[in-house]
Protein backbone atom coordinates (compact mmCIF):
# COMPACT_ATOMS: atom_id res chain seq x y z
CA UNK A 1 0.00 0.00 0.00
CA UNK A 2 2.96 2.52 0.86
CA UNK A 3 4.52 1.51 -2.41
CA UNK A 4 1.08 2.86 -4.01
CA UNK A 5 1.57 6.12 -2.03
CA UNK A 6 5.04 6.94 -3.18
CA UNK A 7 4.25 5.92 -6.64
CA UNK A 8 1.25 8.22 -7.39
CA UNK A 9 2.58 11.11 -5.33
CA UNK A 10 5.54 10.87 -8.02
CA UNK A 11 3.16 10.69 -10.88
CA UNK A 12 1.63 13.89 -9.42
CA UNK A 13 4.11 15.90 -8.89
CA UNK A 14 5.59 14.43 -12.65
CA UNK A 15 2.02 15.96 -14.17
CA UNK A 16 2.12 19.58 -11.62
CA UNK A 17 5.97 19.74 -12.64
CA UNK A 18 5.07 19.53 -16.78
CA UNK A 19 1.73 21.15 -16.54
CA UNK A 20 3.99 24.46 -14.76
CA UNK A 21 6.26 24.25 -17.51
CA UNK A 22 3.45 24.29 -20.06
CA UNK A 23 1.74 26.89 -18.68
CA UNK A 24 5.15 29.13 -18.51
CA UNK A 25 6.06 27.94 -22.47
CA UNK A 26 2.92 29.07 -23.43
CA UNK A 27 3.48 32.73 -22.33
CA UNK A 28 6.46 32.71 -23.72
CA UNK A 29 5.23 31.65 -27.08
CA UNK A 30 2.19 34.03 -26.76
CA UNK A 31 4.77 36.89 -26.75
CA UNK A 32 7.16 35.37 -29.82
CA UNK A 33 3.91 34.45 -32.17
CA UNK A 34 2.97 38.89 -31.48
CA UNK A 35 6.58 39.51 -32.23
CA UNK A 36 7.03 37.10 -34.91
CA UNK A 37 3.30 37.95 -36.96
CA UNK A 38 4.80 41.83 -36.84
CA UNK A 39 7.93 40.81 -38.07
CA UNK A 40 6.36 38.55 -41.10
CA UNK A 41 4.90 41.26 -42.69
CA UNK A 42 8.43 43.46 -42.38
CA UNK A 43 10.37 40.00 -43.76
CA UNK A 44 7.39 39.89 -46.36
CA UNK A 45 8.11 43.37 -47.58
CA UNK A 46 11.59 42.97 -47.87
CA UNK A 47 11.12 40.05 -49.78
CA UNK A 48 9.88 41.63 -52.40
CA UNK A 49 12.15 44.09 -52.34
CA UNK A 50 15.46 42.30 -52.90
CA UNK A 51 13.49 40.01 -55.55
CA UNK A 52 13.06 43.17 -57.75
CA UNK A 53 16.30 44.13 -57.13
CA UNK A 54 17.92 40.74 -57.47
CA UNK A 55 20.30 39.99 -60.61
CA UNK A 56 19.63 37.14 -62.89
CA UNK A 57 23.06 36.43 -62.87
CA UNK A 58 24.06 36.00 -59.38
CA UNK A 59 21.39 33.57 -58.67
CA UNK A 60 22.69 30.04 -56.92
CA UNK A 61 19.30 28.33 -57.82
CA UNK A 62 17.48 28.41 -60.63
CA UNK A 63 13.50 29.28 -60.80
CA UNK A 64 11.13 26.51 -60.12
CA UNK A 65 10.00 23.29 -59.08
CA UNK A 66 12.46 20.43 -58.29
CA UNK A 67 12.52 17.03 -57.51
CA UNK A 68 14.44 15.17 -54.51
CA UNK A 69 14.49 11.80 -53.06
CA UNK A 70 16.25 10.32 -49.96
CA UNK A 71 16.03 7.07 -47.84
CA UNK A 72 13.18 7.19 -45.21
CA UNK A 73 11.98 4.72 -42.65
CA UNK A 74 10.24 2.27 -45.22
CA UNK A 75 11.87 3.31 -48.76
CA UNK A 76 11.86 6.41 -50.59
CA UNK A 77 10.22 9.84 -49.84
CA UNK A 78 10.11 12.18 -52.97
CA UNK A 79 10.13 15.69 -52.11
CA UNK A 80 9.15 18.86 -54.08
CA UNK A 81 10.80 22.20 -53.74
CA UNK A 82 9.69 25.11 -55.23
CA UNK A 83 12.70 28.11 -55.86
CA UNK A 84 11.92 31.92 -56.96
CA UNK A 85 14.95 34.16 -57.74
CA UNK A 86 16.63 31.87 -54.37
CA UNK A 87 14.08 31.64 -52.45
CA UNK A 88 11.86 28.59 -51.29
CA UNK A 89 8.49 29.48 -52.17
CA UNK A 90 7.56 26.03 -50.97
CA UNK A 91 8.47 22.51 -50.13
CA UNK A 92 6.25 19.09 -50.04
CA UNK A 93 6.03 15.77 -50.26
CA UNK A 94 5.17 13.84 -53.18
CA UNK A 95 5.69 10.11 -51.96
CA UNK A 96 6.17 8.38 -49.12
CA UNK A 97 5.05 5.06 -49.94
CA UNK A 98 6.49 2.70 -46.85
CA UNK A 99 6.61 5.03 -44.44
CA UNK A 100 5.07 4.77 -41.27
CA UNK A 101 1.78 7.01 -40.60
CA UNK A 102 2.39 8.47 -37.25
CA UNK A 103 5.80 8.43 -38.00
CA UNK A 104 6.00 10.58 -41.26
CA UNK A 105 2.74 13.34 -39.83
CA UNK A 106 5.38 13.97 -37.06
CA UNK A 107 8.43 14.27 -39.58
CA UNK A 108 6.59 16.56 -42.16
CA UNK A 109 6.66 19.63 -39.56
CA UNK A 110 9.84 20.10 -40.75
CA UNK A 111 8.67 21.11 -44.18
CA UNK A 112 7.07 23.90 -42.72
CA UNK A 113 10.07 24.81 -40.77
CA UNK A 114 12.53 24.82 -43.74
CA UNK A 115 9.86 27.66 -45.51
CA UNK A 116 9.90 29.83 -42.88
CA UNK A 117 13.54 29.84 -41.72
CA UNK A 118 14.39 29.83 -45.96
CA UNK A 119 16.72 26.87 -45.30
CA UNK A 120 17.15 23.18 -45.61
CA UNK A 121 19.81 22.65 -42.81
CA UNK A 122 16.65 21.81 -39.85
CA UNK A 123 16.64 19.71 -36.94
CA UNK A 124 14.94 15.94 -37.43
CA UNK A 125 12.15 15.35 -35.28
CA UNK A 126 12.38 13.39 -32.32
CA UNK A 127 11.06 9.82 -31.99
CA UNK A 128 10.92 9.99 -36.34
CA UNK A 129 14.50 10.63 -36.97
CA UNK A 130 14.83 7.95 -39.73
CA UNK A 131 11.53 9.58 -41.39
CA UNK A 132 13.30 13.24 -41.25
CA UNK A 133 16.55 12.02 -41.58
CA UNK A 134 14.66 10.69 -44.90
CA UNK A 135 12.72 14.11 -45.70
CA UNK A 136 15.73 15.73 -45.23
CA UNK A 137 18.25 14.08 -47.76
CA UNK A 138 15.33 14.55 -50.31
CA UNK A 139 15.40 18.46 -49.96
CA UNK A 140 18.95 18.32 -50.33
CA UNK A 141 18.60 16.14 -53.38
CA UNK A 142 16.19 18.99 -54.55
CA UNK A 143 17.74 22.06 -54.10
CA UNK A 144 21.27 19.96 -55.60
CA UNK A 145 19.01 19.88 -58.77
CA UNK A 146 18.33 23.71 -58.89
CA UNK A 147 21.21 24.61 -59.00
CA UNK A 148 22.66 26.65 -61.62
CA UNK B 1 -20.81 -33.76 -23.42
CA UNK B 2 -17.31 -33.39 -21.52
CA UNK B 3 -17.11 -30.93 -18.47
CA UNK B 4 -14.29 -28.61 -19.18
CA UNK B 5 -12.04 -28.52 -16.55
CA UNK B 6 -10.59 -25.89 -14.55
CA UNK B 7 -7.41 -26.95 -16.26
CA UNK B 8 -8.73 -27.01 -19.61
CA UNK B 9 -10.05 -23.29 -19.15
CA UNK B 10 -6.03 -22.09 -18.10
CA UNK B 11 -5.00 -23.92 -20.74
CA UNK B 12 -7.06 -22.03 -23.18
CA UNK B 13 -5.81 -18.77 -21.64
CA UNK B 14 -2.34 -19.78 -22.39
CA UNK B 15 -3.28 -20.08 -25.80
CA UNK B 16 -5.56 -17.20 -25.75
CA UNK B 17 -2.20 -15.25 -24.88
CA UNK B 18 -0.28 -16.90 -27.74
CA UNK B 19 -2.79 -15.69 -29.90
CA UNK B 20 -2.94 -12.23 -28.93
CA UNK B 21 0.67 -11.86 -28.81
CA UNK B 22 0.83 -13.10 -32.32
CA UNK B 23 -1.63 -10.52 -33.67
CA UNK B 24 -0.32 -7.59 -31.78
CA UNK B 25 3.08 -8.89 -33.58
CA UNK B 26 1.68 -9.11 -37.08
CA UNK B 27 -1.11 -5.77 -37.00
CA UNK B 28 0.15 -3.27 -34.51
CA UNK B 29 3.96 -3.88 -33.97
CA UNK B 30 5.05 -0.66 -33.07
CA UNK B 31 2.83 0.50 -30.36
CA UNK B 32 5.70 -0.03 -27.83
CA UNK B 33 8.34 2.20 -29.77
CA UNK B 34 5.93 5.10 -30.47
CA UNK B 35 4.43 4.86 -26.95
CA UNK B 36 7.77 5.88 -26.19
CA UNK B 37 8.67 8.09 -28.70
CA UNK B 38 5.87 10.67 -27.01
CA UNK B 39 7.97 10.66 -23.59
CA UNK B 40 11.62 11.45 -25.90
CA UNK B 41 9.80 13.90 -27.95
CA UNK B 42 8.35 15.91 -24.83
CA UNK B 43 12.15 15.80 -23.31
CA UNK B 44 13.23 17.39 -26.43
CA UNK B 45 10.49 19.85 -26.36
CA UNK B 46 10.97 20.50 -22.62
CA UNK B 47 15.32 20.89 -23.31
CA UNK B 48 14.13 23.52 -26.40
CA UNK B 49 11.82 25.37 -23.91
CA UNK B 50 9.18 24.66 -26.92
CA UNK B 51 5.35 24.30 -25.81
CA UNK B 52 4.36 20.78 -25.81
CA UNK B 53 2.18 20.16 -28.88
CA UNK B 54 -0.36 17.16 -28.72
CA UNK B 55 0.91 14.68 -31.10
CA UNK B 56 -0.17 10.77 -31.58
CA UNK B 57 3.05 9.63 -30.00
CA UNK B 58 1.36 11.26 -26.94
CA UNK B 59 -2.14 9.51 -27.17
CA UNK B 60 -0.53 6.31 -27.56
CA UNK B 61 1.50 6.65 -24.19
CA UNK B 62 -1.11 8.39 -22.26
CA UNK B 63 -3.52 5.18 -23.80
CA UNK B 64 -0.97 2.36 -22.83
CA UNK B 65 -0.36 4.49 -19.31
CA UNK B 66 -3.74 4.12 -18.04
CA UNK B 67 -3.96 0.37 -18.95
CA UNK B 68 -1.06 -0.22 -16.84
CA UNK B 69 -2.65 1.76 -13.90
CA UNK B 70 -5.78 0.11 -14.14
CA UNK B 71 -4.38 -3.73 -15.03
CA UNK B 72 -1.03 -3.05 -14.54
CA UNK B 73 1.98 -4.22 -17.27
CA UNK B 74 -0.45 -6.57 -19.47
CA UNK B 75 0.81 -4.52 -22.47
CA UNK B 76 4.72 -5.58 -21.71
CA UNK B 77 2.92 -9.51 -20.95
CA UNK B 78 0.17 -9.69 -24.09
CA UNK B 79 0.80 -6.84 -26.43
CA UNK B 80 4.03 -5.75 -26.75
CA UNK B 81 5.57 -7.16 -29.97
CA UNK B 82 8.99 -7.13 -28.61
CA UNK B 83 8.24 -8.69 -25.49
CA UNK B 84 6.97 -11.44 -27.57
CA UNK B 85 9.90 -11.78 -29.82
CA UNK B 86 11.89 -12.19 -26.71
CA UNK B 87 9.59 -14.76 -25.33
CA UNK B 88 9.70 -16.47 -28.56
CA UNK B 89 13.11 -16.41 -28.60
CA UNK B 90 13.39 -17.71 -25.02
CA UNK B 91 11.63 -20.50 -26.32
CA UNK B 92 13.90 -21.31 -29.34
CA UNK B 93 16.75 -21.12 -27.13
CA UNK B 94 14.62 -23.81 -24.50
CA UNK B 95 14.07 -26.38 -27.00
CA UNK B 96 17.71 -26.24 -28.90
CA UNK B 97 19.16 -26.31 -25.28
CA UNK B 98 16.52 -29.62 -24.90
CA UNK B 99 17.61 -31.23 -27.94
CA UNK B 100 21.28 -30.62 -28.14
CA UNK B 101 21.69 -31.19 -24.21
CA UNK B 102 23.98 -28.75 -24.09
CA UNK B 103 22.93 -25.97 -21.51
CA UNK B 104 23.58 -21.96 -21.63
CA UNK B 105 24.57 -20.66 -18.56
CA UNK B 106 21.76 -19.16 -16.23
CA UNK B 107 21.06 -16.35 -14.13
CA UNK B 108 21.09 -16.49 -10.36
CA UNK B 109 18.11 -14.67 -8.52
CA UNK B 110 20.77 -11.95 -7.15
CA UNK B 111 21.97 -10.94 -10.50
CA UNK B 112 18.43 -10.35 -11.36
CA UNK B 113 17.77 -8.46 -8.78
CA UNK B 114 20.88 -5.79 -9.62
CA UNK B 115 20.49 -5.99 -13.14
CA UNK B 116 16.88 -5.16 -13.19
CA UNK B 117 18.08 -1.54 -11.85
CA UNK B 118 19.80 -1.10 -15.30
CA UNK B 119 16.47 -0.02 -17.18
CA UNK B 120 16.04 3.01 -15.42
CA UNK B 121 19.46 4.35 -15.86
CA UNK B 122 18.19 3.12 -19.61
CA UNK B 123 15.38 5.56 -19.45
CA UNK B 124 17.60 8.25 -17.40
CA UNK B 125 19.79 8.51 -19.86
CA UNK B 126 17.87 8.63 -22.69
CA UNK B 127 15.48 11.73 -21.52
CA UNK B 128 18.76 13.36 -20.83
CA UNK B 129 20.13 12.87 -24.43
CA UNK B 130 16.66 14.21 -25.84
CA UNK B 131 16.85 16.79 -23.00
CA UNK B 132 20.08 18.09 -25.13
CA UNK B 133 18.77 17.69 -28.18
CA UNK B 134 20.59 14.53 -29.63
CA UNK B 135 17.55 12.31 -30.19
CA UNK B 136 19.59 10.79 -33.10
CA UNK B 137 22.45 9.47 -30.76
CA UNK B 138 19.43 7.24 -29.18
CA UNK B 139 18.30 6.51 -32.60
CA UNK B 140 21.24 5.07 -33.70
CA UNK B 141 22.40 3.30 -30.95
CA UNK B 142 18.91 1.22 -30.58
CA UNK B 143 17.84 -2.18 -31.00
CA UNK B 144 14.12 -0.86 -31.52
CA UNK B 145 15.17 0.78 -34.69
CA UNK B 146 16.74 -2.70 -36.10
CA UNK B 147 13.47 -4.28 -35.10
CA UNK B 148 11.26 -1.59 -36.26
CA UNK B 149 13.60 -2.27 -40.38
CA UNK B 150 13.54 -5.88 -40.35
CA UNK B 151 9.69 -5.79 -38.80
CA UNK B 152 9.14 -3.22 -42.31
CA UNK B 153 11.40 -6.14 -44.38
CA UNK B 154 14.29 -3.10 -44.70
CA UNK B 155 17.65 -4.95 -44.84
CA UNK B 156 19.58 -2.11 -45.44
CA UNK B 157 19.42 -2.08 -41.59
CA UNK B 158 23.78 -3.34 -41.25
CA UNK B 159 24.25 0.45 -42.05
CA UNK B 160 23.08 1.01 -38.03
CA UNK B 161 26.49 -0.90 -36.80
CA UNK B 162 25.98 -0.26 -33.42
CA UNK B 163 22.68 -0.67 -33.19
CA UNK B 164 22.58 -4.44 -35.11
CA UNK B 165 25.48 -5.48 -32.48
CA UNK B 166 23.38 -4.06 -29.53
CA UNK B 167 20.38 -6.07 -30.93
CA UNK B 168 22.22 -9.32 -31.42
CA UNK B 169 23.52 -9.20 -27.82
CA UNK B 170 20.12 -8.48 -27.08
CA UNK B 171 19.21 -11.46 -28.90
CA UNK B 172 21.77 -13.55 -26.87
CA UNK B 173 20.27 -12.38 -23.62
CA UNK B 174 16.96 -13.07 -24.96
CA UNK B 175 17.78 -16.55 -25.40
CA UNK B 176 19.70 -16.83 -21.78
CA UNK B 177 16.73 -15.48 -19.36
CA UNK B 178 13.45 -14.94 -20.16
CA UNK B 179 12.56 -11.56 -21.11
CA UNK B 180 16.10 -10.65 -20.27
CA UNK B 181 15.16 -7.26 -22.66
CA UNK B 182 12.05 -6.08 -20.61
CA UNK B 183 13.13 -6.60 -17.27
CA UNK B 184 16.86 -5.20 -17.76
CA UNK B 185 17.22 -2.72 -20.67
CA UNK B 186 13.46 -1.44 -21.36
CA UNK B 187 13.21 1.96 -21.13
CA UNK B 188 9.08 2.00 -21.10
CA UNK B 189 9.11 -0.93 -19.30
CA UNK B 190 11.45 1.26 -16.29
CA UNK B 191 7.94 3.85 -16.85
CA UNK B 192 5.30 1.33 -16.28
CA UNK B 193 7.10 -0.22 -13.60
CA UNK B 194 7.20 2.76 -11.40
CA UNK B 195 3.50 3.92 -12.36
CA UNK B 196 0.82 3.68 -9.40
CA UNK B 197 -1.22 0.25 -10.42
CA UNK B 198 -4.63 0.35 -8.72
CA UNK B 199 -5.20 -2.92 -7.29
CA UNK B 200 -8.43 -3.53 -9.15
CA UNK B 201 -7.91 -6.02 -11.83
CA UNK B 202 -4.39 -7.32 -10.60
CA UNK B 203 -3.31 -10.99 -10.00
CA UNK B 204 -4.07 -11.72 -6.33
CA UNK B 205 -3.22 -15.07 -4.33
CA UNK B 206 -5.12 -16.58 -1.72
CA UNK B 207 -1.51 -17.62 0.31
CA UNK B 208 -3.70 -19.32 3.30
CA UNK B 209 -4.49 -22.03 0.48
CA UNK B 210 -1.01 -22.73 -0.31
CA UNK B 211 0.41 -26.71 -0.53
CA UNK B 212 3.37 -26.02 2.04
CA UNK B 213 6.78 -25.53 0.19
CA UNK B 214 5.46 -25.28 -3.38
CA UNK B 215 6.72 -22.60 -5.01
CA UNK B 216 5.14 -23.33 -8.42
CA UNK B 217 4.32 -20.18 -8.70
CA UNK B 218 8.00 -18.98 -8.04
CA UNK B 219 9.72 -20.95 -9.99
CA UNK B 220 7.71 -20.41 -12.73
CA UNK B 221 7.71 -16.82 -13.21
CA UNK B 222 9.49 -14.95 -15.91
CA UNK B 223 10.78 -11.92 -13.87
CA UNK B 224 11.48 -14.30 -11.10
CA UNK B 225 8.97 -11.96 -8.31
CA UNK B 226 9.42 -12.84 -4.66
CA UNK B 227 5.00 -13.53 -4.28
CA UNK B 228 4.94 -12.96 -0.91
CA UNK B 229 2.15 -11.26 -0.44
CA UNK B 230 -2.07 -11.44 -1.48
CA UNK B 231 -1.11 -9.25 -4.02
CA UNK B 232 0.82 -8.91 -6.88
CA UNK B 233 1.98 -5.63 -6.78
CA UNK B 234 5.46 -5.90 -7.89
CA UNK B 235 6.47 -3.40 -10.55
CA UNK B 236 8.39 -6.34 -12.58
CA UNK B 237 4.93 -8.57 -12.71
CA UNK B 238 4.00 -8.15 -16.65
CA UNK B 239 0.33 -10.41 -16.12
CA UNK B 240 2.25 -12.86 -17.93
CA UNK B 241 -0.49 -14.91 -15.87
CA UNK B 242 1.32 -18.22 -15.88
CA UNK B 243 1.43 -18.57 -12.39
CA UNK B 244 -2.46 -18.42 -12.58
CA UNK B 245 -1.97 -21.06 -14.95
CA UNK B 246 0.23 -23.81 -12.93
CA UNK B 247 -0.57 -23.05 -9.52
CA UNK B 248 -2.47 -26.53 -8.40
CA UNK B 249 -4.71 -25.08 -5.92
CA UNK B 250 -6.16 -22.45 -9.08
CA UNK B 251 -5.30 -19.96 -5.51
CA UNK B 252 -4.01 -17.15 -7.86
CA UNK B 253 -7.17 -14.81 -9.36
CA UNK B 254 -7.50 -12.02 -11.05
CA UNK B 255 -8.35 -10.11 -14.43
Amino acid sequence: MKSLVIKTINVVLIACGLLMYQDKANKRNDEKVAFESESKNIEQKKMEIEMAKKDEASLVYKDGSYKGSGEGFGGEIIVEVTLEKDFIKDAKIISKKNETPEYISQAEKILDDVVSKQTIKVDAVSGATLSSNGILSALDDAMNKAKK
Amino acid sequence: MKKITKKDKLNLLRWFRVLVQILFFIFLPAVFSQSFAAVKSVAETVGKGEVIKNNSFITSFIIVSIITILCGRIFCGWACSFGAFGDWIYQLSEFIQKKTKCKLPKLTDRMVSYLKILKYIVLITIVILCFMGKASVVAKNSPWTIFSLVRVGQYKFVVYIMSTILMLLVIVGMAIKERFFCQFLCPLGAIFAVLPVLPLFTLKRDKDNCIQKCNACKNNCPVKIKLQDNTITDGECISCMRCKMICPKGNIKGI
